[in-house]
């Protein structure tokens, strides 16, 4: 944080668009959701998909 | 802040956010280890370890990164939302915290460890997809931290506006 963010907008500039970094990082992010909630619904992510394996604490029940 | 507060705060935020890229990196290891042994009493070992250290350490480390990121991000001129790369950090960091807490609440139940479970149950590629997905997640704030990526939200613009206002 050796720039302060007055000095890095004039070495950069500032427009009033939202930079495309920001526009591929929000769709890499919505892509990783969308992926997570599929996963959930689908059964294939959580550790209900290990339900038949006797997990460690019903185990101990 | 002072100048010598403001660099203690930044010294503590980079300890704990870059010692978490450490433990995660420790932790990916001892996942692909319990993944591709074939010893039972080594895999439990492992995942005994990775709990351990999960609790432990990667816990601690994400809250205590967070925390010294918002004292940061509110104590110095960067703002907590006046910056696109500011904003990217936070919500990712809420995002692996908030994840992790969920996934150790549950992993003694996703990793199988039953009293009669055989190695081929035990071995899991959950915590290697987790903790790789980890590494990768906090070394792009790395990047974002070093290379702050210009970008002012809306927000930041019309706080600039109105101090600018206020000083003409």
């Amino acid at each position: 944080m050796s720039e302060s963010p007055d000095e890095q907008d004039e070495l950069h500039g500032e427009g009033g668009a939202t930079p495309l970094w920001v526009k591929a990082f929000a769709l890499a992010a919505l892509i990783i959701v969308a992926l997570f909630v599929v996963l959930l619904f689908t059964g294939g992510h959580g550790p209900g998909r290990h339900a038949d394996r006797g997990g460690f604490h019903g185990a101990q029940r | 802040m002072t100048p010598e507060t403001r660099k203690l705060a930044l010294t503590a935020h980079i300890t704990v956010s870059v010692g978490w890229l450490g433990a995660v990196l420790c932790f990916l290891v001892l996942s692909v280890a319990a993944f591709v042994s074939a010893d039972v009493e080594r895999v439990r070992a492992l995942y005994d370890a990775m709990e351990l250290a999960g609790w432990a350490v990667l816990l601690p480390l994400a809250l205590a990164s967070l925390v010294t990121g918002l004292i940061q991000s509110l104590g110095t001129h960067w703002g907590l939302l006046r910056h696109y790369w500011v904003v990217a950090k936070l919500s990712m960091n809420l995002f692996a915290t908030v994840v992790l807490l969920l996934y150790m609440a549950t992993f003694r139940d996703s990793t199988g460890t039953g009293p009669s479970t055989s190695v081929e149950e035990l071995r899991d590629p959950s915590p290697v997809v987790h903790a790789g997905a980890a590494f990768g997640l906090l070394l792009t704030a790395v990047f974002l931290s070093v290379f702050k990526p210009r970008g002012v939200t809306r927000y930041g613009r019309r706080r600039r506006r109105a101090a600018l206002e206020t000083t003409s």
